[in-house]
């Protein structure tokens, strides 16, 4: 397999990764630029500065009575009225706060120490002390905490910082699972094994290394859990089983107060039960802002239909991407073509902006005929073939072009059109076998589904189809493989899986995106064999997306060249393989391991592939091209037949052949 | 299989021992005790003779593993013992106020689960300002105290525009009406942070099933978007949600000793207060025991579920 | 005379849920005798008809609210007064107390006195009463049951200890006390619940007491209805007596002891007739329920340790005083009890045994005057006092009133709030604390001191004993008429004096009814409302 260059990943997924330089800073920044995170911020910080400087800020002393003035409302001596025995509310809520906050912190510190230390050891010393600080946590999480916080309130009657350690401890075991679940995942890592190698001991690692990173999920875990401490802490006290209104004040008992009065002074509910409701807010908020920020995956709410926009009649035609004039000099497509693409563009919102990650691309295809789409990862190939089956990610949408496939234009086709489309017309298998089955359900059902939906037959019918199909695809043991569930099935017969899943609505047109690439070699050759067999069979054209010259030469007849969004070669294989007309096209060949003498050095193509961002203005390899000149940067170049049958889009392949 | 039940009868008799042996070993650290507090509401004030012998009448002086064996003891033979104040035995007791807490709790439970997946199908599919707005109310809920909203709730359906009843609670015997109109508030108050809670889980896992691969490759077989949600992504994304239904149900075990409290409703959770206060050793360890139990079956029904829903944890 | 024993209704939050299972006060609620003429201290026949003129036909359910917290037992010879509810609808007691005040014949048609001293106490029975499970009544019967109450040793033994019950005809009981008891009358009425007879069965077998009710009253518990500590279910009992009486197909007692939840109840018409709370009066009047109330109760502080044992500046009568003189009652009567609390330096309420109009301002609102006492008595800059509350109608709030107030006089309050009733009666009644707020029901001065002020009452932890005080009591235990007024007279007028205590307001326990029912009317003599006379308004 020839790999040429690291994957740029796509866009919306991230792998775990280390912090990246400038972590925390980085995390600060992204926080701040959420409203709702900043305002909770800034809430809690209010609340903190009022409760601890209570003695200086508050208006009145919170003892202070008044027994002519009980159960005023707001007024301007008090601003949100006065209790039952005249005492100013506002300022009780100032001093009460000390409470909440302290108690806060006591159950916060006990969950926090508990659960980072034990997590850590857990996760870190693995065997027998993993295991029983595991049960201990399970254990422990499944008690009932109201009893044991009642009895705990029996032993020490009023007794707050008993009450909040005991919240602590019982609720420890969520951090204590976090903590341990990345903490194991951290440790298989390389560079952990290294540090150990390299003598640092242990708990120097669970320092320097594993915690920074477990910083992000723990605060999430701390705010969240500080959360319900507060409520915890207020119940207790509306309760009567802590804080009496004897000590002072807390936002609890002013609760309680104001139940006892709610026929007589409503308004009393308001000032405590609104600052409870606002503080735990402000800190659920926080954590699920800090969980944004750190998660690996983000999960950002899908867009209101997993659709592509679309240009045309009804469609959405806005200032961006007006209509792109075809690009010059194409070619009538050949008759009896199944799918004609011309001049297809596809962008994505980004910033306001609309970024092309494919532009102009254009081919056709014959029926029955294989067509390869070769080229290095990110150049655009993934994107063609979903934009033809209208399943774009989100903020992608068509601005340019056409796709006719079955006289009709998949490029502005809606969404509701489309199921006549898919799986019917085209189908599609992609790169990972295992997950592009649903784990869930079984191989039959998952059949049996599809096969129903594009044919109406009963269910015993629909698994006799099934069977079938399974045969049909060499899976050994069909009618044992239905009841079989994806997780149990090899990579090579998951695919086998997915084939048999894409022809069961008999597709014109398969398109098949890296089939090969995570699979054995072994069992490549075999789906391969698979795929041409199918399709001469079954009649069914074939578009292979593929970074693998040798898979592609296994299956097609004729290719197109990708490179940074742009089609810059289009030729049968042979041709492609013996006289490259594009320095691309012939560098990625020089690379080309297979081709090459054993002891020579592979020359690889000096610079790097530019983001669609970043695109060149003319060329888009013209800074990496050895034949480039300056005309090669002037303007978007266009595709050229300088031999029939033969489309290349560079100025200079004359003298890409004569480098040769 | 079997080795599965058994594990299971394991760790649940586990967890039962160790939260009735801790309840017991608290609650008799507690200081005053049942005794104590017979003579004080009989006569004001006793000897200390008089005071022995109660003690010694109720059991309450031998020491504590003694105690607590009796009482284990007398679960395996199908009691619970007595109330040490009125003598009632703990099970016919207790047994009277299971209905009312296990309406509220299942009622909450269900509740929670329908309009929390609800909402968070809603919220994960359509994003934008809807799953905003379900985001928003989710946290609101959640952040809200239950008690608090209880007494909003009373004042404005109960007093005020008297739709539902203030206080206590009207059995299921013949008449579901009145038994569903004396739930309504509570399960209602409950379920203000139940669906929150419920709702941003569904709609967590849920977006996260969506991003995957497999829906894109199921869409791309043909199959119509209500199928792939409803149908695909729901069953992947439903074993957190379970999970969370579970932690549900035991956390609903604290919410009903406020709420009962509240709206007056004789169940299990006032009960637990009352004895916790009266150092009535009989009724605290009864109490425990029952929540210990629900525990039991909340984490059952959990653990049958994933079974049902992932294949991959029926072979471990 | 009546006696019953206060329930002091919870005005606080503080004691929901609270664990209030034997919240029992021994206090005891007298009501004003007015004139001790008419009291049956001196034996007689009561007269007259009963006031109640029943509408004939029962009407259908009754429900009650009751706020204080459920029962123990139901067991008449262990239930405290405060429980005489639960009580009153099942046994029949012996003397019937009407809620005008005047006695009734219940089981016994008639008593008295013999001889002199008080001693000797005779009642007649009546004839052809039977329980509700069928047995007939004897005197050998209720001789059985007060030796049992005595055996219990519940709330109100003590007044009966040691005396001695014999059946001396077939429906004639005479009772022989060892000391004078000039109460036998109030004693047994339904009001101090031991009165109230079991049948022969029940007192064979007990243990049965616990949960059902083995008596001949109008109604009788039914058990399959009824859920332990929440909800007491009585139906008619069909061998009562008096069928005319029975008002009722149902009556069921709720017990809600927040006072909010009562209150709603009562506005949503779940709730016919219930106790309620002097923290919900307003509310109550001002939704159209109907509130009956008399004063019968005080708040204030009981400062116990007139020894000085923890306090030692309390050991001095003139300090006791200047905390008279520090507080501001009206203030703290307007502020916390609007429209139903009364000012007072005297622990009698208006028309209460002992009462003395000029006693109500021996102590007005003086803070000069109380700096004053304080510095005569060697404290000019004040001193600390640690006090002990529970959270009973307000009196938390109280204690912190009163901790603003005495402040200026230089006396620093510091409060500890007992949510928990059963540490609070451990820490006021253990004398672990020199003072500690007080509610106390009026009751029969007699019957007062050894819970209030004798040297062995509860009340009086530290064991203070005074010569003038016993011998006071002593006089009255053989007196009657208008002497034992004057000696209840010279008592309060002692304990006033001394300042053994800071009383502060006097208020009346109050009852909510609905316009459904009538006949909760409550009277000077009888504030206690008496369940049986409840029926529907017609």
């Amino acid at each position: 397999m020839t790999l040429i260059s690291p994957a740029a990943t796509s866009p919306g997924h991230e792998l775990p990764e280390r912090m990246p330089a400038g972590g925390r800073g980085r995390v600060l920044r992204e926080l701040a630029r959420r409203p709702l995170a900043l305002v909770a911020a800034a809430y809690l910080a209010i609340v903190g500065i009022l409760a601890i400087g209570a003695s200086w800020l508050a208006p009145d002393s919170p003892q202070q009575e008044d027994l002519t003035h009980v159960l005023s409302g707001p007024s301007q001596a008090h601003w949100l009225g006065t209790d039952r025995l005249g005492r100013d509310v506002l300022s009780r809520l100032m001093f009460g706060g000390r409470i909440t906050l302290l108690g806060v912190v006591e159950a916060v510190v006990v969950f926090a120490g508990l659960g980072i230390v034990l997590g850590l050891v857990a996760g870190f010393t693995g065997g027998w002390t993993d295991r029983l600080i595991a049960r201990f946590g399970d254990l422990v999480l499944a008690l009932p905490g109201i009893i044991v916080l009642l009895m705990v309130l029996s032993v020490f009657p009023g007794n707050e910082l008993a009450t909040m350690v005991a919240l602590g401890l019982l609720s420890c075991p969520t951090l204590l699972r976090v903590v341990r679940g990345s903490t194991l995942t951290i440790r298989a890592e390389t560079y952990i094994k290294a540090a150990r190698l390299s003598g640092l001991t242990s708990a120097r690692i669970m320092w320097r290394h594993v915690l920074p990173r477990l910083a992000g999920p723990i605060i999430v875990q701390l705010s969240l859990f500080a959360a319900a401490a507060v409520l915890v802490q207020s119940a207790l006290s509306f309760l009567g089983l802590s804080t009496p209104e004897t000590q002072g004040p807390s936002w609890g008992n002013m609760v309680g107060e104001a139940s006892d009065v709610i026929s007589q002074d409503p308004w009393l509910l308001v000032p405590a039960g609104g600052v409870l409701v606002l503080t735990v807010m402000a800190l659920g908020l926080l954590g699920d802002a800090m969980r944004d920020v750190t998660a690996a995956r983000h999960l950002a709410p899908l867009p209101p239909r997993r659709t592509q926009s679309r240009r045309g009649p009804g469609g959405r035609r806005g200032p961006r991407g007006p209509r792109r004039a075809p690009a010059a000099s194409q070619p009538l497509p050949p008759p009896a073509s199944i799918l004609s693409v011309r001049g297809l563009t596809v962008a994505f919102a980004a910033g306001g902006r609309d970024i092309p990650v494919i532009r102009d691309v254009s081919f056709d295809l014959a029926p029955g005929e294989a067509l390869g789409i070769v080229g290095e990862s990110g150049c655009g190939k993934t994107i063609t073939t979903r934009a033809l089956l209208g399943l774009l990610p989100d903020g992608g949408r068509v601005t340019a072009g056409s796709a006719m496939f079955d006289g009709a234009d998949l490029a502005v086709m809606p969404e509701r059109d489309f199921s006549r489309i898919r799986g019917n017309m085209i189908a599609l298998i992609s790169q990972e076998p295992m997950s592009s089955l649903d784990p869930s359900f079984p191989v039959g059902s998952q059949l049996t589904e599809v096969i129903r939906r594009h044919n109406p037959m009963s269910r015993g019918q629909a698994r006799a189809r099934a069977v079938e199909l399974l045969a049909m695809v060499n899976l050994p043991e069909p009618r044992e493989a239905l009841s079989r569930h994806p997780h149990e099935l090899s990579g090579g017969m998951a695919q086998r899986v997915s084939i048999a899943l894409a022809l069961a609505g008999n597709p014109r047109l398969l398109i098949a995106d890296e089939p090969t690439t995570a699979l054995d070699v072994t069992v490549q050759a075999e789906i391969l064999a698979l795929l041409r067999d199918l399709g001469r069979r079954l009649g069914t054209a074939i578009i292979l997306v593929t970074h693998d010259w040798g898979v592609l030469a296994d299956l097609c007849d004729r290719a197109l060249v990708m490179y940074a969004g742009e089609v810059v070669e289009l030729a049968s294989v042979e041709d492609l393989y013996r006289s490259p007309r594009h320095p691309y096209t012939d560098g990625l060949l020089a690379a080309n391991p297979h081709l090459a003498a054993v002891g020579d050095t592979l020359p690889a193509i000096p610079g790097a592939v530019p983001p669609p961002s970043a695109w060149p203005a003319g060329c888009h390899f013209q800074p990496r091209c050895r034949h480039a000149t300056d005309e090669c940067g002037t303007g978007i170049i266009p595709m050229a037949e300088p031999v029939p049958g033969r489309l290349t889009r560079c100025i200079h392949a004359d003298k890409v052949v004569t480098a040769r | 299989m079997l080795r599965d039940a058994v594990r299971w009868l394991v760790s649940s008799l586990v967890l039962l021992f160790v939260i009735t042996a801790l309840t017991f070993v608290l609650a008799s650290m507690a200081p005053g005790d049942a005794a104590k507090a017979i003579l004080s509401s009989q006569s004001g004030s006793y000897t200390v003779q008089q005071y022995q012998q109660m003690r010694h009448a109720l059991g309450i002086d031998q020491p504590l593993p003694v105690q607590y064996w009796r009482w284990l003891d007398g679960v395996l033979h199908g009691g619970l013992g007595a109330d040490l104040f009125s003598g009632q035995p703990v099970t016919q007791e207790l047994n009277a106020r299971l209905g009312p807490s296990l309406s509220i709790i299942v009622g909450t439970v269900i509740v929670s689960g329908l309009a929390g997946v609800s909402l968070g199908i809603v919220s994960a599919l359509r994003g934008g300002a809807l799953g905003r707005l379900v985001d928003a109310v989710s946290l609101a809920g959640l952040a809200v105290p239950n008690f608090w909203l209880a007494l909003v709730l009373v004042e404005l359906l109960a007093v005020r525009v008297q739709v539902f009843p203030a206080t206590g609670y009207a059995p299921l015997s013949a008449d579901p009406g009145p038994w569903l109109r004396s739930i309504a508030l509570p399960v209602l108050t409950l379920s203000a942070g139940g669906v929150a809670f419920v709702a941003k889980q569904t709609r967590d896992s849920l977006s996260e099933v969506m991003s995957r691969d497999f829906i894109v490759m199921l869409r791309a077989r043909g199959l119509s978007r209500r199928s792939v949600v409803l149908r695909h992504a729901l069953r992947n994304a439903a074993i957190p949600v379970v999970t969370v239904l579970g932690l549900l149900l035991v956390g609903l075990l604290g919410g009903t000793v406020l709420i009962e409290n509240v709206f007056s409703i004789p169940g299990l959770g006032q009960e637990a207060v009352t004895a916790a206060g009266s150092h009535d050793l009989p009724v605290i360890e009864g109490v425990a025991f029952y929540f210990a139990v629900v525990v039991v079956i909340a984490n059952l029904l959990v653990d049958v579920s994933y079974r049902l829903l992932s294949p991959r944890t029926r072979e471990t | 005379m009546r006696s019953f024993h206060c329930m002091a209704a919870p005005g606080s939050h503080g004691n929901r849920g609270a664990g209030r299972r034997t919240g029992v006060r021994a206090a005891a609620v007298a009501l004003a005798a007015g004139t001790s003429v008419t009291l049956a201290a001196c034996g007689g026949q009561a007269t007259g008809t009963s006031p109640t003129t029943s509408s004939g036909k029962p009407g259908e359910v009754l429900t009650v609210g009751f706020s204080v917290q459920a029962p123990e037992t139901l067991d008449p010879a262990k239930a405290p007064q405060n429980y005489a509810w639960f009580e009153e609808l099942a046994y029949e007691p012996l003397i019937l107390q009407r809620s005008d005040g005047s006695l009734a014949p219940g089981l016994a048609t008639s008593w008295s006195y013999t001889g002199t001293g008080n001693t000797t106490f005779v009642l007649h029975l009546r004839q052809g009463v039977k329980f509700s499970d069928g047995s007939s009544l004897t005197a050998q019967d209720v001789a059985d049951d007060l030796g049992y109450v005595v055996k219990s040793a519940g709330q109100m033994s003590p007044f009966l200890a040691g005396d001695t019950f014999t059946a001396t005809g077939p429906l004639t009981v005479t009772i022989k006390a060892t000391s004078p008891n000039p109460d036998f009358p109030q004693i047994l009425t339904q009001d101090d619940v031991v009165g109230d007879i079991i049948s022969a069965k029940g007192l064979r077998s007990p243990s049965l007491l616990g949960t059902q009710t083995l008596g001949a009253g109008p109604y009788m518990l039914d058990a399959s209805a009824t859920v332990t500590g929440d909800q007491y279910t009585y139906i008619p009992n069909p061998n009562y007596y008096d069928k005319a009486e029975v008002h009722w197909k149902k009556v069921v007692v709720k017990v809600i002891t927040d006072p909010q939840s009562m209150l709603n109840a009562m506005k949503t018409g779940q709730i016919e007739v219930a106790n309620g709370d002097p923290t919900t009066i307003a509310a109550a009047t001002s939704t159209g329920l109907t509130v009956t109330s008399t004063p019968d109760l005080w708040m204030g502080v009981t400062l116990a340790d007139r020894g000085g044992a923890l306090a030692k500046p309390l050991a001095n009568a003139q300090v006791r005083m200047a905390l008279n003189y520090a507080t501001d009652r009206s203030a703290i009567s307007k502020a916390l009890f609007p429209g139903t609390g009364a000012a007072t330096s005297q622990l009698a309420p208006p028309g209460g045994y002992g009462y003395d109009p000029s006693l109500t301002s021996a102590y007005p609102y003086d803070v000069s005057k109380a700096k004053q006492l304080l510095a005569a008595a060697g404290y000019p800059h004040g001193f600390s006092l640690k006090i002990v509350t529970g959270d009973y109608g307000g009196e938390n709030l109280m204690a912190q009133a009163l901790a603003q107030q005495w402040q200026q006089a230089g006396v620093n309050l510091q409060v500890t709030d007992d949510a928990n009733s059963n540490q609070f009666y451990a820490a006021a009644f253990g004398a672990k604390f020199p003072a500690f707020m007080t509610v106390f029901g009026q009751i029969p001065t007699w019957i007062e001191g050894p819970s209030l002020f004798l040297a062995p009452a509860s009340y009086n932890p530290f064991h203070t004993a005074s010569a003038s005080l016993a011998s006071l009591y002593q006089q009255e235990a053989r007196s009657s008429g208008a002497q034992q007024v004057l000696l209840d007279q010279q008592i309060e007028e002692y304990l006033v004096n001394q300042a053994w205590f800071v009383p502060i307001v006097t208020i009346g326990l109050p009852y909510y009814a609905t316009s459904a029912v009538t006949g909760t009317a409550t009277s000077a003599k009888a504030p206690l409302l008496e369940l049986y006379e409840v029926r529907p308004a017609s």
